[in-house]
């Protein structure tokens, strides 16, 4: 049988009956981010910590759903681990057919590369390996029509038996705001509350890779994206990745964000990549971007759900930030919170550390899932306050406003919203920060030029919704303090209104 | 002179640790892809803030939609079209290309429109409705037929696709169901430019 993903496709699959070979991975050697043994350089240990973990669990029985935009799913590494049936098309000429495969060779090799990452089968004598390499497979391949319908509908089917979902896409990495449709968002509140049996499906989504989005002329800047600009991954019920190189820190593609959990490998200044399944049964070793990183954390998650299978979406979150390494522990921007976690808006929590996940998750007692927890919603303030242009020459006027929350009922924060309306002739002028009662600092934004022709081309402050991971486990009661400053001159503006929802147990 | 002023301030940001200027000491040239380094100079050229009297706002809006509870401009954006005929068959759908003004001979191809934030943005057809509480089957069906629309499917619990045609007729549809108020919200099934990472 042939079988294609539509006509004029350049690529065609002829199914044939090949047995599942056994013997070890030839490449996995190369995949320095399994077991970095400093083979191209890097850091010996900067990796992802998959020996101890595959001592207890290699994901047996574990759905990943790979949203992309296309699934070579007879690959010889992934096609032991296919669900059969359970994959579905969404590309025009092949709707609904349970092979999203890909289409044009030099168009449709992502999905592929992530999907390996995942879950690429071990011990078949052929390819390396995925962090999880008995983790079942299912492919959809919803952005190939990228229609918001399709890209909801991929998120939630099967939602009772897929248990991750694993997303390497997003916004375009512009330095732009760019809010979260509603057809999104219902899908991960849908996800979280009712998958698996009610204890919600893993949502994993990359940060960016817009560190360095644009550069000036005079070769000396580069204007920097934030994940907090990206609405998916400021969604509650998102987990949002960042990326580290072969020596454990950030590369120059890094995007910062008080929204990221935490990083996996990926590659960096140095022409090294990760190696991975490719196109027409083969392999590559230039994948990169957070499009790497964000398959390792759902490969993790997937052993963390082999090893617990009744931890919660939440219980998820909590055990990868507890878990998480401390990469690149000479970075400035690492701070311990008074819960004794230490954050960095350039890497989260830190590195997975899958082995060190694996074995919390095995003696994880649930925090619950949606139905548990609770939420607490600050009321919406209208302070009116102007947001003063910034001096041509001198230091910034920083503008503060603060509420006092009291009885919150949650002594443990896990997610804090803030809903911004900010009105400003130039929104990329503005950095906003939020303080803690226990003086913890979520950066939410910071400047930046964008292109555009547009009197704001930044993208307006309108009911914007920030998410944090910042605060996990601090308390939320005390008193929260919003600081905008105007950070460069030539345009003024208003903080007109926020709000908090801050999420916890 | 824009130039001038479009490095001055960069300069100025950057000074103020406003901007990253250490960052791009890491850059190698090469394409503007995570695995080759950063885009250099020479591909994307200087982007600057004008002076705000050199603006040239060409963003009034044209169209507005519902995103929940928040009414967004959009731009249309002239000068593109959005192709959704079956003949692209096999193709990544929504294939932006220039204009031809097809409309009336071609129900598929949609005007692009621009958002608050630039992204282009096209009506393939559908409307999504978001409902106010989980409902049924017969009850979703229901309440969509009580607001003058015909349900296509379910795409999740609190999400229902339906039936409009591709173009601003589905645009139109979404905002007049929007503010009849019986859903939560309801929008334009959109196609939008989404980013592989």
């Amino acid at each position: 049988m042939t079988l294609s993903a539509g006509a004029g496709c350049d690529l065609s699959y002829t199914l044939t009956d090949s047995p599942l070979l056994a013997g070890a991975d030839p490449l996995l050697g190369q995949q320095w981010h399994l077991v970095n043994t400093g083979q191209n350089g890097g850091t010996p240990g900067q990796d992802l910590k998959v020996l101890a973990a595959w001592g207890v669990t290699r994901g047996a029985g574990v759905r990943v759903a790979v949203v992309d935009d296309a699934v070579e799913i007879f690959h010889p590494d992934l096609l032991p681990n296919l669900v059969d049936g359970a994959s579905r098309s969404y590309r025009p000429g092949n709707v609904g057919s349970p092979y999203p495969l890909p289409c044009r060779a030099a168009e449709d090799d992502h999905g592929t590369a992530v999907a390996g990452l995942v879950l690429a089968r071990d011990g078949n004598a052929v390819g390396g390996a995925g962090v999880a390499p008995q983790a079942r497979l299912v492919a959809f391949d919803a952005l190939s029509s990228s229609r918001d319908a399709d890209i909801a509908d991929a998120l939630t089917r099967d939602a009772q038996l897929n248990a991750v979902y694993q997303n390497s896409w997003g916004s375009p990495d512009d330095g732009r705001l760019h809010p979260p449709d509603p057809a999104f968002a219902a899908a991960i509140e849908s996800g979280i509350a009712n998958g698996r049996g009610g204890r919600g499906s893993v949502f994993v989504f990359p940060g960016g890779n817009g560190g360095c989005y644009v550069r000036n002329a005079d070769g000396g800047a580069c204007q920097m994206d934030n994940a907090n600009f990206d609405g998916y991954v400021n969604k509650r019920g998102v987990i949002a990745t960042c990326a580290v190189d072969d020596t454990g820190r950030s590369p120059w593609y890094g995007e910062p964000g008080a929204n990221l959990l935490v990083c996996a490998p990926s590659s960096g200044d140095r022409p090294v990549g990760i190696t991975t399944a490719a196109l027409r049964g083969a392999y590559r070793s230039d994948f990169s971007g957070t499009s790497a990183s964000t398959p390792m954390v759902s490969g993790v998650v997937a052993l963390m759900l082999a090893a617990n299978p009744s931890l919660t979406w939440r219980d998820v979150r909590l055990i990868l930030a507890d878990t998480a390494r401390r990469n690149d522990p000479a970075d400035p921007g690492w701070v311990r919170s008074p819960t004794g976690r230490y954050f960095n808006h350039k890497y989260g929590y830190g590195v997975a550390d899958a082995g060190a996940a694996v074995a919390r998750a095995a003696a994880w007692t649930s925090v619950g899932g949606s139905r548990t927890l609770r939420t607490c919603t600050i009321a919406e303030r209208a302070p009116g306050l102007a947001l003063p242009d910034a001096p041509a020459s001198g230091a910034p006027v920083t503008v503060t406003d603060a509420v006092a929350v009291a009885a919150c009922g949650i002594a443990s924060i896990e997610f804090v919203e803030l809903i911004l309306t900010a009105s400003h002739t130039y929104s990329g002028d503005l950095r906003v920060r939020l303080a803690s009662p226990a003086g913890q600092v979520s950066e939410l934004a910071s400047a930046r030029i964008c292109a555009g022709d547009g009197s704001d081309p930044c993208g307006a402050y309108t009911d914007w919704p920030f998410g944090s991971v910042r605060h996990i486990g601090e308390s939320a009661d005390g008193t929260w303090t919003l600081s905008i400053t105007d950070m460069a001159p030539l345009d003024a503006g208003r903080l007109e209104r926020w709000s908090l929802r801050i999420h916890g147990r | 002179m824009a130039a001038k002023r479009t490095l001055r301030r960069v300069v100025r940001l950057a000074a103020r640790g406003a901007l990253p200027g250490a960052f791009a000491m890491a850059a190698a040239a090469g394409a503007a892809l995570p695995g080759a380094g950063p885009p250099d100079a020479a591909t994307l050229g200087t982007v600057g803030k004008p002076v705000r009297s050199a603006r040239v706002d060409k963003s009034a809006p044209t169209h507005w939609w519902h995103d929940g509870i928040v009414r967004r401009a959009l731009v249309l954006d002239a000068a593109l079209e959005a192709d959704f005929t079956p003949r692209a068959a096999g193709a990544t759908a929504g294939v932006l290309q220039p204009a031809r003004g097809l409309k009336a001979a071609a129900p598929l191809v949609s005007p692009v429109l621009r958002d608050e934030s630039g992204r282009a943005r096209a009506l393939p057809g559908g409307v999504l409705v978001v409902l106010k509480a989980p409902l049924d089957d017969a009850g979703a069906r229901a309440l969509i037929a009580q607001a003058g629309a015909t349900p296509t499917r379910r795409v999740s619990d609190t999400v229902w696709l339906v039936e409009a045609p591709a173009g601003l007729a589905s645009l139109e549809l979404a905002n007049r169901l929007h503010q009849r108020g019986l859903f939560a919200s309801a929008q334009p099934d959109w196609w939008v430019q989404r980013t592989l990472k």
